[in-house]
């Protein structure tokens, strides 16, 4: 059996908040709680959630752009923790990270060329006069052209910026690049195109996407396989076609149920209560005060991940795990 | 982002001009002057202001208006030298503090605050009068004083702009603190610092005139304004051109260089 691409094992990450008083002891908020994922080549792999559920953490763990409190990052099968600087910057190459806000990922003082080029130049790949061709290259392959070389991000659109944003990360052919809500910025239209856009690239690079977003829509078009998150914790994943009737946690079927669509019959699960402060989560399984299945043991017993079938893990009390459904059995029913 | 933004700017219009007038006499007197600045006619003292002597001359029958340029050159000098140490020091902690963070950050603001504690003058007298007097220790004194104020704006720019997505981009690029701090980074507080620079310039000339006048700062021979006004003082009411004339310049000085900075400013408030 093949290592995955890239493992999360038990991550987790607290932030301390202000101590309530001087003497005080300080408090942590738990902004991802014991999250683990596999990703394997040359899949896309949504993970959703509500605002405040710990995506963004996650996805920019992946990227070490934050290190974890506890837990391993593993790239095909080594400990991404135990790199020396060199190594880093050599891993740096294969996984690469797209933001949210296309505004706000360009450095507004440098012109297109200088931003494409910018990975080529802090690996000292190739001359000036080959940079430059690799740049054009580059910005072709995201449907732009030469004539971008010499503007500034503000004289472009926000769907031209996005796609300048991702020339720069496919620029090092990278293996694995982090979506952070690539998407959620744009207007529907340019939205569509960006997503064809990031298909094409996929398969034209054998990329693998993690791509985070809140809107289920997209990530229902775009993904392969799903996790739901919530207030830090993976709650449910599964493959794509679950969603419909086959989603089993009871927050993600009424994340899902919450999503508009035409479908007049469908029966909208309406939550009640406010999401919990992730600082002080509840006892037992996070989601047990807002669950309408809540049992007895839900708000004492934190539940454990149940494989319902070689793909679908879902961490609730309400199921049982099936004989012969680990973890490791995975990865050969996702091929 | 409009060009023509600049010529709306009431005070960057009056800035620009005082200041550039002053660079040409400045730049001029080194030179050219009118009369030799130190040479005296003790049969032409204390003279009226006059096509001979533009602004009049002093109670040693040296012309004014010649002193006056050359103690351009001295501000000028001082402004230029005091702000170039607060920024290089300036930064250097600032960028320090607002990039790293943490404990680094913490020590350097503290010893800032503790600087900031003090008034600016009193360390500069303070320092002069332990060292010596002297255009050397005038400029050390008064770049030391401006640290604290670069410091502060720097970090607070660092700090604004490092949890920017383009730099965070760039780290996940691989890139390393010097690429961060130095290409990312430092072009996008530019304003800010151009700001400190200006506001800097004038409060470091007119340190100095006060400590000239007080007879700490720079020594004769070295042309000073303010040590002009101090020699003016005695004759207040029989050359008054002398005292004003003179105070006038170093209000110029002052002024075109606090409009410089207000200008920069609202440019800077536009663009946003």
């Amino acid at each position: 059996m093949s290592t995955p691409l890239l493992e999360l094992d038990k991550v987790q990450k607290h932030y301390k908040s202000n101590r309530s008083s001087f003497l005080g002891k300080p408090s942590y908020v738990k902004a991802v709680n014991s999250v683990s994922l596999r990703l394997f080549e040359g899949e896309t792999l949504g993970l959703v959630g509500e605002s405040g559920s710990g995506k963004s953490t996650t996805g920019q763990i992946i990227a070490q752009l934050i290190s974890q409190t506890s837990g391993t990052v593993f790239y095909k099968g080594s400990d991404v923790t135990t790199f020396t600087n060199k190594q880093m910057k050599a891993w740096r190459k294969k996984v690469q990270i797209v933001f949210q806000d296309p505004y706000a990922s360009l450095n507004p003082k440098k012109k297109i060329e200088w931003i494409v080029s910018e990975p080529l130049v802090i690996h000292r790949i190739r001359t000036k006069v080959e940079r430059r061709e690799k740049v054009v290259e580059v910005l072709e392959d995201v449907g732009l052209d030469a004539s971008y070389l010499h503007r500034y991000p503000h004289e472009l659109s926000g769907g031209q910026r996005q796609r300048v944003a991702i020339a720069t990360a496919i620029i090092l052919n990278p293996e694995f690049i982090v979506i952070d809500e690539g998407v959620s910025a744009l207007d529907v239209s340019v939205q569509a195109q960006i997503l064809n856009l990031l298909k094409q690239l996929q398969n034209k690079y054998k990329l693998t996407y993690l791509f985070i977003s809140h809107d289920l829509n997209v990530i229902q078009y775009f993904c392969d396989r799903i996790a739901v998150m919530y207030l830090g914790e993976i709650v449910e994943q599964g493959r794509t076609d679950l969603i419909g009737s086959n989603l089993k946690h009871p927050y993600a079927q009424a994340l899902f149920s919450a999503n508009p669509t035409v479908d007049e019959n469908k029966t909208q699960i309406v939550l009640g209560g406010e999401v919990p402060n992730s600082g002080t989560p509840p006892a037992g399984c996070p989601f047990h005060p807002r669950c309408a299945k809540a049992m007895e043991t839900c708000s004492s017993f934190k539940p454990s991940d149940v494989h319902l079938n070689q793909t679908h893990v879902v961490r609730c009390h309400l199921y049982k795990t099936i004989e012969g459904n680990s973890k490791d059995t995975i990865e050969e029913a996702i091929r | 982002m409009k060009k023509h933004n600049i010529f709306k700017s009431i005070p960057l219009i009056i800035g620009v001009s005082f200041v550039t007038v002053l660079t040409i006499m400045m730049l001029v007197s080194l030179f050219y002057t009118p009369y030799s600045p130190n040479a005296m006619d003790p049969s032409d003292r204390l003279a009226q202001p006059s096509f001979t002597h533009l602004f009049g001359t002093d109670n040693f029958g040296r012309d004014i208006f010649s002193r006056v340029m050359q103690g351009s050159q001295t501000a000028f000098l001082i402004g230029f030298s005091a702000v170039s140490i607060g920024l290089f020091f300036g930064f250097l902690i600032g960028a320090c503090a607002g990039y790293f963070g943490g404990w680094i950050d913490e020590l350097s603001m503290r010893i800032i605050d503790a600087m900031m504690a003090l008034p600016g003058i009193l360390f500069a007298i303070m320092l002069i009068s332990v060292f010596e007097t002297g255009i050397r220790n005038t400029i050390i004194a008064l770049g030391i004083m401006s640290i604290p104020s670069f410091a502060r704006i720097v970090r607070s720019g660092f700090i604004q702009v490092k949890q920017f997505d383009f730099v965070k981009a760039s780290i996940a690029k691989g890139a390393g603190s010097f690429r961060i701090i130095f290409q990312h980074i430092l072009p996008n507080v530019t304003s800010p610092i151009l700001v400190a620079v200006t506001l800097s310039f004038s409060g470091s000339v007119l340190a100095e005139a006060g400590l000239s006048y007080l007879g700490l700062g720079v020594q004769p021979p070295d042309p000073s304004w303010g040590r002009m006004l101090k020699e003016a003082q005695p004759f207040m009411s029989t050359a008054p051109w002398y005292v004003i004339l003179t105070g006038l310049f170093i209000t110029f000085m002052v002024l075109g260089f606090n409009l410089l900075s207000d200008g920069i400013r609202d440019l800077q408030d536009k663009k946003s």
